[in-house]
């Protein structure tokens, strides 16, 4: 879909034009929730947080301005503050300890592979949210340095620091795991 | 570009070089001395201190991508009702429906009533029949017990008053008239 399109789509949803506003969700429903699920780290917290990103684009349409950044990144803004201020609430699930939850004996590569992603699901919620965002917006999500940097409202500097420190522990967490 | 950026640049975004920054990506390229064609995943290198590095990062890129993340099938209903009920609390609160196009059109936004509204609105009686009668009772008697006060406040006429007009009247009707000067 051509940015200038979006836009055109954008402005019918300030009219309250559902069919645009479908379309729009359609497109940016997949990254949103990959984004909110990989920061909650778990379904059942995020889904009230991707509902209310998507609200406040019905709502709050004429807000949003081309000229200064795409739809994409207007949206993972909405998100990444929706997520940091549920952190702040319940400041007991800002980082979960990354636990012990392999070991024994020699599993199927199914099973290895369903273990892998429940150890990178934990192993990101044990980063601060900081880091775990500045990763997830950048390896996952597709949002260049800028874009990501301009979203926590931190200079692209500091947005490396950050991914720096979380990738290394990461690093840490993940290969010892996946060694065994 | 040197081994301590290179090292930097992997460790911040990985050995994927479509995620490198725009500005750090022909560079770190160059100093890879790079030939292989496929650039998505930098392997074989001519450098061996930056091949160090990204066999050091290459693992943990490789299990980064292998995680998933299901979609809830009804996330999008619930988005779909929830934008629903956001337009009915609206409507409800705002929108007045045009006899003539059917087109909802939303009211100005409210505005605090003045002073003189609200006066208005509590000295009229509710149309819907609340016994609310005595207010504009008491707001039409309010000049006649004006009238009343100021009446109280002029002293009434006396007989040596009325004595003292008619004499005024008196010897005013002695003046003779002036006569216009020629």
């Amino acid at each position: 879909m051509a940015e200038e399109s979006e836009a055109m789509l954008v402005r019918r949803v300030v009219n309250k034009d559902q069919p645009a506003f479908q379309q729009l969700l359609d497109k940016h429903l997949p990254g949103i929730n990959r984004y909110v699920i990989r920061m909650m780290g778990n379904a059942s917290n995020s889904d009230d947080i991707i509902q209310e990103v998507f609200l406040r684009l019905w709502t709050r349409a004429d807000s949003f301005n081309p000229e200064v950044s795409r739809l994409s990144t207007w949206l993972h803004n909405i998100a990444h503050n929706l997520c940091i201020d549920y952190f702040r609430k319940n400041s007991k699930l800002t980082q979960i300890p990354i636990e012990d939850t392999i070991g024994g004996e020699e599993p199927d590569l199914e099973l290895v592979a369903t273990i892998q992603r429940q150890d990178v699901k934990a192993a990101l919620m044990a980063l601060p949210e900081r880091q775990r965002s500045a990763i997830i917006m950048c390896h996952y999500q597709g949002l260049s340095n800028r874009e990501a940097a301009e979203i926590m409202n931190i200079s692209v500097d500091a947005l490396e620091s950050l991914l720096s420190r979380g990738r290394l522990k990461l690093k840490s967490i993940l290969t010892t795991e996946g060694a065994r | 570009m040197d081994i301590h950026k290179f090292r930097k640049l992997i460790e911040a975004y990985g050995t994927n070089s479509d995620v490198w920054p725009s500005d750090q990506k022909q560079s770190a390229l160059a100093f890879l001395n790079q030939s292989h064609q496929d650039l998505t995943r930098v392997s074989a290198l001519d450098n061996p201190d930056a091949s160090s590095i990204i066999k050091e990062f290459e693992l943990l890129d490789k299990v980064l991508d292998a995680d998933i993340v299901d979609e809830s099938p009804t996330l999008k209903l619930a988005i779909l009702s929830k934008i629903h009920q956001a337009d009915s609390v609206s409507y409800e609160n705002n929108a007045i429906v045009s006899a003539d196009t059917g087109v909802k059109n939303k009211q100005p936004e409210d505005k605090k009533p003045g002073l003189l509204n609200n006066l208005w609105d509590w000295l009229t009686p509710s149309p819907l029949g609340s016994f609310v009668i005595w207010r504009p009772a008491m707001a039409a008697c309010i000049p006649l017990l004006a009238g009343v006060y100021l009446g109280t406040m002029v002293d009434p006429l006396t007989s040596d008053s009325l004595a003292e007009w008619e004499e005024d009247i008196y010897v005013m009707g002695l003046v003779p008239e002036f006569e216009e000067e020629e």
